[in-house]
């Protein structure tokens, strides 16, 4: 990981995440949820837990990647590992980090490209790009070439660089069997190759890795065991959601380390990956404490909150997409795969981690109108529960924010809006599955195989934009370990048929949802609001 | 018919008569001493804040709309000026038309615009006080006198008060799209004033609007302005070598648009000169010096004078014939018999030091290639190369009338 002295001299000044407990003098708080923003008043004695204010990233960006590639860890410089006339694969994280999208230049193909010269300098003719979105949607070549660079892209697309297909027989290798048995194929011009170059950035904890390097290069027969009920419960239960690392050794599931351990394996891999701060778009105001706001920015937190709402429709859905934000490189670390993934979560995990005194009856948490599967654009109901009972439910280190049997408020309105383009098997899980079961271990022993294998999805996904007709029930089981956690769940402002199809409950107003939950936390209980938008990591003693 | 009359005519001795100036000077006289520094348009009002405020509504909402209906612009890599933040930079362009100067200005980040002066010839732009001041108030010019004598201190007094400078080093439009022969001016102010430079391409604007033409021909042509990464003179690095690595920037950057970006590297980088001091292409070894050549790091800077920093449209009779590319490749090792004052004397007076001249070696390619054939882009030369590239797959004017009455 490279920082120079400056950098870690910025760095120190940076003011970490903290615990307020809501009093009389406590403004109103932000609150994402879905759609737009609101401000909230919580009951006194609420804890709050805000996220450390974002990092400055390094001085110059070009200079920490040439020096990761020169320095890895855990593995010779780049340029001692390329030749003349080998076969050089080059795989790039897809658009799920970060979110919401970069603006301008992303740290990506700044990566490539310098791999790429050096690749150039050794001679080396021979290059293959993939993008490594697995069972996740293609890409259209606009996003890939804001991912690339134009540079990059207009030298390699459409023949060299391609989105990976897990659909394509033709173009899958079995590169071996895990311990387990299980299959792992991979994409040809990847097993095929002398050195796999991934390239990616990393957001939160948990991303990268040998097992994410399958995740997005394989195929469903090779991702059927990773992404089960089963093995999804026994990685939560490891501690697997938050990025922990025990003595410099990557703590993730089974399923994923065994796949993972087939493709290192099976081809030389030599990871760079990239951190970036908690840098949120549009306003100033997102990553500010809100008695620290300007007039300015109150006016425009409220404003922000207030247009949305008025525009609705096709205007909200156009402002939503258009959403970027202005990240810092904070740290690019380059070498052995899973030892640059360690480097990698303890440097979110310093940016992110808060400590909390603690556990509670009831966690609060707002859904940002973003996130890595459905773009920029409000959750689906589907989404929307992974985005709660997944995403921010995991984002502890061992010991969840939230006791056992407590519940947790979610702000989103929960409506049965899905993309036509990019979602058409979540409309059939959500009309056919959820309408019959919303028990993740019943609906995988029912409808998986028939989602995962049905020709019309199967043809969407390689054609068209469309995710794998398996991907809502990937997402879905990965709320299994919060739902075994929580007594309720209940949505602020959510649709009440559409909640009810879920298996959750909806009210009007956060002091309704609490007197939902009073039967099964009480008429007092203890709250934690996770703070909008959730980047952070809570270490609850 | 009258018997011969003595002396000249009118019309012969009105032959060197200029509307606001005195006459050329002879060209042997060019940069002597004894010539008086001619007083310099004053531009100063042109960057005030009034000024600057006319001149970004008059780019961004006039400039910019009209160049983009006209033309099919592009623009590549202005991130670049995000590496270089708060520091002036020198942007070094290819020059093949009119089009060039407000398509650079239009495809600068706003910041960058609002702070960016153009060098422009004297003697072209500055030659009446209404083709001046609206240029100076439009672009931002600054003029450069390419006539020779005592350089002009406005370039480096812009560049300390934290102005960017575009310059054109070719000092004139191009005749056949092809790349002429940089100037060192822009080089040497960079090494006086260690700022670095930005090279850019512009490609397919010689097509669009030719010497000739004062509007783009029809069709919307293609127009690319691609931005390369900052390049500084290495320690002990001459002007001369520094020009030469400015002038294959330049070129690759035009190839780069030609082709592609990865063959466009692989070709600097199996082409690139045993005696260059850094890396072509390597982000990260820019700016760090890796191997001097032996023949060039003796030399020291010559000090240019004003035709060096000359941008500029129009012929200026001190500054000798404008170098074409097919002309570069023919022989004379000094380029051209120009005047004392104009670069190729520098070439000159560096051979008066007893520098070798590997002519026979370069053209054999048998041996490293020396500064002055990769300046000219003698034959083996990467810069040679890229013109063949960039001759082949650079657009061409077309006929812009069908009328049969036209051609």
């Amino acid at each position: 990981m490279w920082l120079i002295g400056a950098d870690v001299e910025r760095i120190a000044t940076v003011r970490p995440g903290f615990v307020l407990e809501v009093d009389e003098r406590t403004p109103p708080l932000l609150v994402h949820s879905g759609a737009g923003v609101l401000l909230e008043r919580f009951p006194l004695g609420t804890r709050v837990v805000y996220p450390p204010q974002p990092r400055p990233g390094v001085g110059d960006v070009d200079a920490a990647i040439g020096a990761a590639l020169a320095e890895p860890v855990g593995s010779a410089p780049l340029s001692a590992l390329l030749r003349p006339g080998m076969r050089l694969a080059i795989s790039v994280d897809d658009l799920r980090t970060p979110q919401p999208r970069v603006r301008g230049v992303d740290a990506r193909g700044r990566i490539l490209e310098q791999v790429l010269s050096a690749a150039a300098a050794a001679g080396v003719d021979e290059v293959t790009l993939v993008v490594a979105n697995g069972l996740h949607r293609r890409l259209s070549a606009a996003e890939v070439a804001g991912i690339v660079g134009e540079r990059v892209f207009r030298s390699f697309w459409p023949t060299q660089l391609a989105c990976h297909d897990a659909e394509d027989a033709a173009n899958l290798v079995e590169v071996g069997r895990s311990d387990a048995g299980e299959p792992v194929q991979i994409a040809r011009a990847v097993a095929e190759a002398d050195l796999l170059v991934a390239v990616g950035i990393v957001q939160g904890p948990g991303q990268g890795g040998l097992g994410a390097l399958v995740e997005g290069l394989s195929s469903y027969a090779s991702l059927r065991a990773v992404h089960g009920v089963a093995a999804v419960t026994q990685a939560a239960a490891a501690g697997a959601g938050g990025g922990g690392t025990v003595d410099g050794r990557v703590v993730q599931g089974a399923a994923a380390g065994r796949v993972g351990a087939v493709l290192g394996a099976a081809v030389p891999v030599f990871a760079v990956a990239a951190t970036v701060n908690a840098a949120v778009g549009p306003g100033p105001f997102l990553t500010r404490r809100e008695w620290e706001w300007s007039p300015a920015d109150s006016a425009l937190a409220f404003g922000v909150g207030r247009g949305l709402e008025l525009l609705g429709g096709r205007g909200r859905a156009r402002v939503l997409r258009d959403l970027a934000a202005d990240y810092a490189i904070t740290s690019v670390t380059a070498g052995e795969p899973q030892a640059v993934a360690v480097a990698a979560w303890q440097a979110v995990d310093a940016q992110q981690r808060v400590d909390v005194d603690g556990q509670s009856d009831v966690v609060v948490v707002g859904l940002p109108p973003f996130g890595a599967y459905q773009g920029g654009a409000p959750a689906d109901p589907v989404l929307a529960a992974h985005g709660a009972l997944a995403d921010v439910f995991a984002r502890h280190r061992g010991r969840p924010v939230v006791r056992e049997n407590g519940a947790m408020i979610v702000y989103h309105p929960v409506a049965a809006r899905f993309s036509q383009l990019h979602q058409p098997s979540y409309v059939d899980f959500y009309e056919e599955v959820l309408a019959e079961s919303s028990d993740p271990a019943t609906i995988e022993a029912k409808f998986e195989r028939q989602y995962a294998t049905d020709p019309w999805y199967a043809s969407l996904y390689r054609t068209s934009l469309a995710h794998h007709g398996v991907h809502p029930f990937h997402r879905w089981y990965e709320t299994a370990p919060a739902r075994a956690h929580l007594a309720e769940v209940v949505f602020v402002g959510g649709d009440r048929a559409v909640c009810a199809r879920l298996g959750y409950r909806a009210a009007s107003t956060l002091a309704d949802a609490l007197e939902i939950v009073a039967g099964s936390v009480g008429r007092d209980p203890s709250i934690t609001y996770l703070h909008s938008p959730p980047q952070l990591i809570t270490e609850v003693r | 018919m009258g018997r011969p009359r003595r002396g000249v005519g009118l019309r012969e001795a009105a032959r060197g008569f200029r509307r606001g100036g005195p006459p050329w000077a002879p060209v042997g006289d060019a940069g002597g001493a004894a010539r008086p520094a001619s007083r310099e348009f004053p531009t100063g009002w042109a960057r005030g804040g009034a000024a600057r405020t006319t001149r970004a509504v008059f780019l961004r909402g006039v400039m910019n709309p009209l160049l983009h209906a006209s033309l099919t612009a592009d623009t590549h890599g202005a991130e670049v000026f995000d590496a270089v933040r708060d520091t002036p930079v020198i942007i070094v362009s290819n020059h093949t038309s009119h089009l060039d100067a407000p398509m650079l200005l239009c495809a600068l980040p706003g910041p960058v615009r609002s702070r960016t002066a153009v060098t422009a010839a004297a003697d072209y732009f500055f030659d009446s006080v209404w083709r001046g001041a609206g240029s100076a108030l439009a672009f931002a010019t600054v003029p450069i006198d390419r006539s020779g004598g005592a350089p002009s201190s406005t370039p480096m007094d812009l560049l300390r008060d934290g102005w960017n400078l575009v310059i054109f080093p070719e000092g004139t439009r191009s005749r056949d799209g092809a790349r002429g022969r940089f100037r060192l001016g822009a080089a040497y102010l960079a090494i006086n004033a260690g700022v670095p430079v930005v090279p850019v391409g512009v490609r397919g604007a010689f097509a669009a609007m030719p010497r000739g033409r004062s509007w783009p021909v029809p069709g919307r042509p293609q127009v690319t302005v691609r931005f390369g990464r900052p390049l500084r003179p290495a320690p002990g690095e001459d002007v001369r070598t520094f020009t030469a690595r400015l002038a294959a920037e330049v070129d690759r950057l035009c190839a780069e648009d030609a082709t592609s970006w990865w063959d466009a590297t692989r070709a600097a980088l199996a082409e690139q000169p045993t005696d260059s001091p850094v890396a072509t292409d390597s982000p990260v070894a820019a700016g760090a010096p890796t191997a001097a050549g032996p023949d060039v790091s003796d030399v020291p800077p010559r000090q240019p004078t004003a035709a060096d920093h000359a941008d500029a449209d129009g012929l200026s009779p001190a500054a000798g014939p404008v170098l074409g590319g097919p002309r570069l490749d023919q022989g004379d090792d000094d380029g051209s018999g120009g005047s004392p004052a104009a670069p190729t004397a520098a070439v000159g007076a560096a051979r008066t030091l007893g520098r070798h001249r590997p002519r026979v070696a370069a053209r054999s390619g048998t041996g490293p290639v020396s500064i002055s054939a990769r300046l000219r882009g003698a034959p083996d030369t990467p810069t040679a190369r890229w013109r063949r590239i960039w001759a082949a797959t650079e657009p061409l004017p077309r006929s812009t009338s069908r009328s049969p009455w036209r051609r």
